[in-house]
């Protein structure tokens, strides 16, 4: 066996081009269907445990699967924003407690969730680094947006502007990093929480500029009354909260009226939670409440689908892989016709032979079944991507 | 010894019959077979090899009745007993011209790949002037390295018979002479029995018989 086993060894070394190309079709034959298995029960655990943490959202009436990834992926999406008032109208339903979510921005491609304290408690996210949102102006990260970016308390993020050619458009607000959260093997992982203020401010809704009750120079003002200042575009706006401008800031109108993008509803009971899905199904309350399992559920049903019909196809390229692989084998037996002959004539077995043979297409399964490994091994890496890409 | 005696062998679904009343080849002698293709030499080889059984008739081996005995009886012979050396070399590929030399080892497990094969595999490669080629493979080597390295491969086993079906027949006039005197080179020092196929009539001169297929009778007898 050790002499057959060299052998085969030898001639697949000889034949190193060939035998590599066998052995990564094999490899991803046995691969691909386990692979994809993996990638779908890893995404729907990763999913359904994530939306299982999510009682209920409320948000504008639209597409419940857009309004489920935006408020508990982060995945964001074009919707219609709700109030703060909405938020007000659950409270006042004594059946829980309402946790706002503002997820429109991003700063370096991570989105910026406007949030309440209340969101860290409710999910039980703790800060690994530095200390929780005090003042207007600061950041939280997740962990994934410290290691990737390699940020940590003192550093600062800026909020991306919506779009680089509205000349008129707010201006990127400069936010200062107090937090690093712990790891949680989530979409929390991978966002900047900030007070919702703080993103009505990047929004242009609140804003700190110089005073203009005192000025000095006359080119700032353009009408100055009693009870109203209008100044030019050369007023100084600050684009940065800090202790020194911090009461500049200010928001004009009514909060009450400012945007939400939905709301966690933490129900004080399973009772409760029926309740109130009863007031927005009869119209008691407007806009829409969903429940995220379901509207999950449905989504990963499609996927389910999708992967039966990805399973059929690999079977059927598992098939004709497999012929290929006896075709070759056939011709590469004909083409060692004299090498098979020699070897008998000078007192080999057949069996000798077979045994040879036989070793050959063992390492070459072998070493299939390793590279498969290791590929299986690797996508358990990239479930996040496959969620947020081909999922989400 | 080698006996032939009263050999019938037909080939199934072939007219060609092959007749040998009495053939004997005496230890250590250098017997050179001619005549035209498709008379039998190359088939009388693979008798003596026991790769082939006749249908009537004894191929007797130092007083063993070799058609008598099994299929794995006569493989363990020939890798025991005889070297085979081909016309067209048959080295296989994938091996080095060392592992090529070590092949009968590594094909049957009667014999086993002792401590000296290695190192009796290099002397041998030295004696054939083939020693700075052993990591060589053989599509590197020429049709006459290929053939030292073949009647190495023939020699590692320390055989008593060495069957040479046509072993220069691919060669050019020097390498050929080279050749011969290597075989005869080699029946001296291991006290071998050399059996050759030739077509060629040149390289007859030095073998102590030749028997000519055609009229199958010994033409000349030292």
């Amino acid at each position: 066996m050790k002499q057959s086993l060299y052998l085969a060894y030898c001639y697949l070394v000889y034949h190193r081009f060939r035998s590599l190309v066998l052995v990564t079709a094999i490899g991803l034959i046995i691969f691909l269907p386990i692979g994809l298995e993996k990638l779908i029960s890893d995404s729907e655990k990763e999913m359904m445990a994530r939306a299982e943490a999510f009682p209920l959202i409320i948000g504008a009436k639209g597409s419940s699967t857009d309004l489920v990834i935006n408020a508990i992926y982060f995945q964001q999406q074009e919707m219609e924003q709700l109030n703060m008032e909405v938020g007000k109208q659950l409270d006042k339903t004594n059946l829980g407690h309402s946790i706002p979510l503002l997820t429109i921005f991003k700063s370096r491609n991570f989105p910026i969730i406007g949030t309440s304290i209340d969101y860290f408690e409710f999910r039980k996210l703790e800060i690994a680094e530095g200390k929780n949102l005090q003042l207007v102006g600061e950041c939280i990260i997740g962990s994934s947006v410290s290691e990737q970016l390699n940020l940590s308390p003192g550093d600062s993020l800026v909020s991306s502007p919506e779009n680089y050619f509205d000349m008129a458009g707010v201006y990127p607000l400069k936010m200062k990093i107090v937090g690093v959260l712990k790891a949680s093997g989530s979409a929390d992982d991978k966002a900047v929480f900030t007070d919702l203020k703080t993103n009505w401010i990047i929004m242009g809704l609140g804003h700190g500029h110089q005073d203009v009750v005192d000025l000095k120079d006359p080119t700032l003002v353009m009408q100055s009354d009693s009870s109203n200042v209008r100044t030019t575009a050369k007023l100084f706006m600050y684009n940065e909260i800090d202790g020194e401008n911090m009461d500049s800031f200010h928001f004009h109108g009514d909060t009450d009226s400012y945007p939400v993008s939905a709301f966690i509803f933490v129900s004080n009971n399973e009772k409760s939670s029926t309740i109130l899905r009863g007031r927005f199904v009869s119209g008691e309350l407007p806009d829409q409440v969903v429940v995220p399992v379901k509207v999950v559920e449905h989504l990963l049903q499609s996927i389910f689908r999708i992967k039966y019909i990805f399973n059929t196809v690999f079977v059927l390229v598992g098939v004709a892989t497999l012929l290929i692989l006896v075709l070759i084998v056939t011709l590469s037996l004909r083409l060692r016709k004299d090498e098979i002959h020699t070897m008998f004539t000078m007192g080999s077995s057949r069996h000798k032979t077979f045994e040879i043979l036989g070793l050959e297409l063992l390492i070459l399964v072998f070493l299939s079944t390793v590279v498969a490994g290791i590929l299986y091994l690797i996508t358990g890496y990239f479930v996040d991507d496959f969620i947020r890409y081909f999922i989400l | 010894m080698i006996q032939l005696k009263k050999i019938q062998f037909r080939y199934p679904e072939s007219d060609f019959e092959l007749f040998i009343s009495d053939l004997t080849f005496p230890e250590s002698s250098k017997t050179a077979v001619i005549g035209p293709s498709g008379f039998g030499k190359t088939t009388m080889l693979n008798l003596i090899a026991g790769i082939l059984l006749p249908d009537k008739g004894e191929v007797i081996v130092n007083n063993a009745i070799l058609n008598s005995q099994s299929d794995k009886e006569r493989r363990n012979y020939r890798i025991q007993n005889i070297g085979f050396i081909f016309q067209d070399f048959r080295l296989v590929p994938y091996l080095s011209v060392l592992d090529n030399i070590l092949l009968p080892f590594r094909i049957n497990s009667i014999i086993k790949p002792d401590a000296d094969a290695s190192s009796r595999a290099k002397h041998i490669s030295e004696d054939l002037n083939i020693g700075k080629l052993i990591k060589k493979y053989p599509a590197k080597l020429s049709h006459g390295e290929k053939q030292r390295v073949a009647i190495a491969r023939a020699l590692i086993n320390k055989p008593k018979v060495l069957l040479a079906d046509e072993p220069t027949g691919n060669l050019d006039p020097v390498n050929k002479l080279n050749i011969k005197d290597i075989l005869f080179d080699v029946v001296g020092k291991y006290n071998t029995t050399l059996i050759t196929v030739t077509h060629d009539h040149e390289m007859l001169d030095g073998f102590d018989n030749v028997i000519d297929f055609k009229n199958f009778k010994k033409v000349t007898e030292s």
